[in-house]
């Protein structure tokens, strides 16, 4: 199924386990119980062990860190649409961090649910703007990933439209064609009646 | 030369009858390889076909009041018969209007049902509306030929028409389709039409002879067009046409795709786009991709049992169960494999192009229905596969109740495992949950549901007498098993990639012979797909 999409989305996994191993995981997490839970989610996320992953995950604290570790456990496992699901239940609670919103989009391109890519990439550009941890490297980073994904949501967008447009066209005709054969009817009906 | 002109008369109305009848069954199969055979294709091209039929009555009717209604019927008969002709090369540019370039699977049901619509008020509807036209004028000929009442002459045209309807139907579907192919068939249709037309023509008297030429001209015409292609839909760039084939059931295509190596191939039926029904790979053993073939070695692994294992596949297609299992079987077990398919074009076509053959320990039940044919099984089997689908994303509503996994039950080995391939976009999704439900009300034990990564299917697992394993036991991944099993469920133990049914809280509806509204299930699949998660949340939020 969508076989050249699946390709190139297999591209974009090894992104996010990149992704995963590359970017900084806690900002400020003091509790050491937090901080041991943190650890042991990615010891278990190298092994693939995802549920001890999410075993370990459901012992961080703040909430939002819990939801960042619990969307990447959940994406890594390939459960894309729990993961969206998760982000979407912290963007709600204004809960979402650049890393969440990135995992959300990337899970919503997987499962190609366009109006949450384009709702969590905008949230994701709206960040990146304001955003002034990390130094340079770090905001190119983000920069570039951002850039990539908005090529993706873009595309979803265009294909959604094109549906959409089909979809528009042949009721048109449909509708069209069927009014001309009633109104034939009509006429013929009435010319008849007329004459007799 | 004059013929008798009643006996002429009513001949063309037969004609026309089964002309009609073998465009309405072609009509179908001429838009399956853009929207598929399903129920509202089915709908939408009868329902045209009768709107332009009823429309066309009231214009013979119409023409029948004049001097020489003959001239008229030759028209519309020629008429008809050109508009037919055209069909088979028109479809395709007709189709590719109203389909995008990309589809996705939640979208494709709106799209088939707008775009088989549109296609066929485009193609269908001016040939329907013409040969409507055929039947008042026949009738109104007759009565003033015999000088008989209205009632009388018409009786005799329907007679006429509904007897050509008859053969029409039969000849189409038993003979035609099989035999010739669509193209051909509809070619023929367009031939039979102007046949009548040149008959009448014949009987009437005092006409010219240039009508007489038109139409013999038109019907070398007809007769020579069967030589040219009929328009297909185009293969993606990187993929080969290896054979494509009409049987009784389905437009059918095998693929190869170049893109990379090893080349891989898929068997494609119906729908033009880049779905497959089954895939091959050079190697047996697991697909390289997130197939959800692969999950079919895992009872196996599961039962950790030596020896032989008998394996039954309801819908067998092209074999890839076959392929996939037989390379990835674990060490000391053996694997004997049994294939239905209801299909022999599509066994043809897997013989031919993916190493699919009959051996000692691989049987091939070609051309039976999934069903009918467990009665033919002897002995009793370790695993029985369901992978049967019609129109890609349909599983046959025979073969999804729980009459039929009560079958399925009874030819099990106890602890033997039943799982079934289910078109889903998530464990709880309408189709999935009814057939985890229904699989736990035959079996009468807890049934487990595994997400396919990457994929938009699920595989529901059940077992005589026993339980699947749990993915969140400590034991779900067994350190003895080979790391590509391991890989297989490693991730699948996470929220959303598992689901339980038990038989006291099914989660869905239970399916009988009585009521399965498969059809309606899917429907609300494909709309829940679109309207899940974030449209969700916010109705939550509301």
């Amino acid at each position: 199924m969508m076989r050249q999409m699946e390709v190139s989305r297999r591209i974009l996994l090894a992104l996010g386990l990149v992704l995963a191993l590359a970017t900084p995981t806690v900002l400020g997490q003091d509790a050491a119980a937090s901080t041991q839970a943190l650890e042991q989610v990615e010891v278990h996320l190298a092994k693939g062990a995802f549920g001890r992953a999410m075993a370990s995950a459901s012992r961080i604290e703040p909430e939002a860190a819990r939801a960042r570790q619990e969307t990447l456990i959940l994406y890594n496992a390939r459960s894309y649409d729990a993961a969206l699901d998760r982000a979407l239940v912290a963007i709600d609670g204004g809960q979402g961090d650049e890393l969440l919103l990135l995992n959300a989009v990337r899970a919503s391109i997987w499962i190609l649910d366009t109006e949450a890519a384009v709702h969590c990439q905008g949230l994701l550009e709206e960040r990146l703007e304001v955003m002034t941890n990390g130094g340079a490297a770090n905001l190119a980073w983000w920069t570039d990933q951002v850039v990539v994904l908005s090529d993706w949501v873009d595309g979803m967008v265009e294909q959604d439209a094109a549906t959409d447009a089909v979809v528009g066209r042949a009721r048109a005709t449909t509708f069209g064609v069927f009014g001309v054969a009633v109104s034939v009817l009509f006429a013929v009906g009435f010319v008849s009646s007329r004459r007799s | 030369m004059a013929l008798p002109r009643a006996t002429t008369l009513l001949t063309a109305s037969a004609l026309s009858g089964g002309a009609v009848m073998a465009i309405e069954l072609s009509a179908v199969r001429l838009l399956a390889p853009w929207f598929g055979t399903s129920q509202s294709v089915w709908s939408n091209v009868i329902g045209v076909v009768m709107l332009g039929l009823s429309l066309g009555y009231l214009l013979g009717g119409r023409a029948s009041r004049s001097s020489e209604p003959s001239r008229a019927l030759i028209f519309l008969l020629g008429a008809g018969a050109v508009f037919t002709a055209c069909l088979p090369f028109a479809a395709g540019p007709v189709a590719e209007l109203f389909l995008p370039d990309r589809l996705r699977l939640d979208s494709a049901a709106e799209v088939f049902r707008w775009g088989s619509l549109a296609t066929s008020v485009c193609l269908f509807l001016p040939a329907s509306i013409l040969l409507g036209g055929v039947g008042p004028l026949v009738a109104e000929l007759i009565s003033r030929e015999g000088d008989l009442r209205a009632g009388e002459a018409g009786g005799r045209m329907l007679f006429a028409s509904t007897v050509g309807s008859l053969v029409g139907v039969f000849s189409t579907s038993h003979w035609a389709i099989p035999s010739i192919g669509i193209r051909a068939t509809v070619l023929t249709a367009a031939s039979i039409l102007l046949v009548a037309s040149l008959l009448v023509r014949l009987a009437t008297p005092g006409g010219g002879r240039k009508e007489t030429v038109t139409a013999l001209l038109l019907l070398v015409g007809a007769l020579g067009a069967m030589v040219l292609p009929r328009s297909m839909p185009q293969l993606p760039e990187g993929f080969v046409l290896l054979e494509e084939r009409e049987s009784p059931y389905q437009y059918t295509r095998l693929v190869e795709d170049q893109r990379t190596e090893p080349y891989m191939r898929s068997l494609q039926v119906n729908e033009g786009t880049d779905s497959y029904q089954s895939v091959w790979q050079p190697e047996l053993g697991l697909l390289d991709g997130d197939y959800y073939y692969n999950d079919f070695v895992l009872p196996a692994w599961w039962q950790r049992k030596k020896g032989t294992w008998r394996c039954l596949t309801i819908g067998m297609g092209a074999g890839t169960a076959k392929r996939v299992m037989a390379g990835a079987m674990p060490e000391g077990l053996i694997l004997d494999y049994t294939g239905i398919e209801l299909d022999p074009v599509v066994v043809e076509m897997a013989e031919k192009w993916c190493d699919l053959a009959s051996d000692d320990a691989t049987h091939l039940l070609s051309g039976l229905d999934g069903r009918a044919a467990l009665g033919l099984i002897e002995g009793r089997m370790d695993h029985i596969l369901v992978d049967a689908y019609a129109n890609q994303v349909e599983i046959p509503p025979h073969l999804a109740t729980v009459e039929f996994f009560d079958s399925i039950e009874a030819l099990l080995e106890p602890a033997g495992w039943c799982q079934v391939n289910v078109s889903g976009f998530s464990t709880s999704d309408p189709m999935v949950a009814a057939i985890a439900s229904t699989v736990s009300a035959a079996f009468e034990a807890p049934v487990l549901i595994l997400r396919v990564p990457g994929a938009r299917n699920c595989s529901v697992f059940a077992r005589r007498d026993s339980r699947p394993p749990i993915p969140t036991a400590e034991n779900w991944i067994d350190p003895t098993f080979p790391e590509s099993i391991a890989a297989l469920l490693g991730g699948r133990e996470v929220r959303g990639q598992w689901d339980w049914v038990e038989v006291s809280h099914p989660k869905g509806v239970v399916l009988t012979d009585d009521l399965a509204p498969v059809e309606l299930l899917q429907q609300r699949s494909l709309q829940e797909a679109r309207h899940s998660l974030l449209g969700a949340s916010r109705n939550v939020d509301a």
